[in-house]
């Protein structure tokens, strides 16, 4: 059924890449499916993106607007309470509360993150150089772009969260 | 499904995603039957992805807590005294454990069955709904696939 082994294949031909029936045998389909990869590797590369330009996004408006309603009785990261901050706002402060409605976003995004994230793992796992090299590619293009033509750092620094009143 | 051999490692051949009911996963004596038993295992990885984003905070929070405590102290630090200091070595073996689950869950995923791969996903999701709020990075590095 799957020429499966634990070794990479130099082949142009696939079958049943992560779905039933999804492979080809030519090789014209093929290098569709390997187009189709790269395509997919860069919307994962751009949900990233996106989560870091949504934490941006927040902390510029969280620093325009006041945040000192919103602070509480918490100063700084040293107190040694194992609480979670949310429970020193007020609930009802914290569900009309934008940082609430960033981090659902960032939640959906984080599930949809993680699972491309293994579904490109699993297409590696496919064992087959071509389909490999599609996502290394695609990966490196899609990083290289996002990090310096559109979000002008790199992706790979830790953008903070504005979480904290300690801003 | 065939089986390829009992040479002690059970490689389930199929590597597209599937719904069926009868799983093995991770180990040869986990080998889920019946629905309930799926239930019950999709239930457990859930569980398992929560507590993954749990631990990940946790080592956020000591790390901050260790550098806010110990910040001026780093010129006298001999490299003997660094890798035996107390918090390093906790967060060393919490690595470990954090590296250990990582790779279970991904193993898990790679089991191909769709249910178990929507409860990794779910648990990630409520994990980080739980978790995720209270860390100061947003897309930490360390987490390749997530």
């Amino acid at each position: 059924m799957a020429m499966h082994g634990s070794y990479f294949e130099f082949s142009y031909h696939v079958e049943n890449l992560l779905f039933k029936g999804l492979g080809s045998s030519t090789v014209g389909g093929f290098v569709g499916l390997c187009v189709g990869v790269a395509i997919f590797t860069v919307f994962y590369e751009s949900v990233k993106l996106l989560r870091h330009y949504l934490t941006q996004r927040l902390r510029r408006s969280s620093s325009e607007s006041a945040t000192v309603s919103r602070c509480s009785s918490r100063e700084s990261e040293a107190n040694k309470s194992e609480d979670a901050p949310l429970v020193h706002r007020r609930f009802f402060d914290v569900l009309t509360s934008l940082w609430l409605r960033y981090h659902l976003i960032q939640t959906v995004l984080h599930m949809v993150q993680v699972v491309m994230g293994y579904m490109v793992m699993l297409v590696i796992m496919s064992f087959n150089i071509w389909l490999c090299l599609s996502v290394l590619i695609a990966s490196f293009l899609s990083y290289h772009l996002f990090s310096v033509y559109i979000f002008n750092q790199p992706l790979l620094v830790p953008v903070e969260v504005v979480n904290k009143c300690s801003e | 499904m065939d089986h390829k051999g009992m040479d002690g490692m059970m490689m389930m051949m199929q590597m597209y995603f599937t719904t069926d009911v009868e799983v093995t996963i991770l180990f040869k004596r986990w080998h889920v039957k019946n629905v309930g038993e799926l239930i019950g295992s999709a239930i457990f990885v859930c569980l398992l992805a929560i507590f993954y984003e749990g631990l990940k905070y946790f080592r956020d929070y000591l790390f901050r807590k260790e550098a806010l405590n110990e910040g001026n102290l780093n010129e006298q630090r001999t490299l003997m005294s660094r890798l035996t200091h107390r918090p390093h070595v906790i967060q060393t073996m919490l690595h470990v454990v954090q590296f250990v689950i990582s790779y279970f869950l991904m193993l898990i995923f790679m089991t191909y069955n769709v249910w178990l791969c929507i409860s990794v996903a779910l648990g990630a999701g409520v994990g980080f709904f739980l978790f995720g709020g209270m860390r100061d990075i947003a897309v930490h590095i360390t987490e390749h696939c997530h």
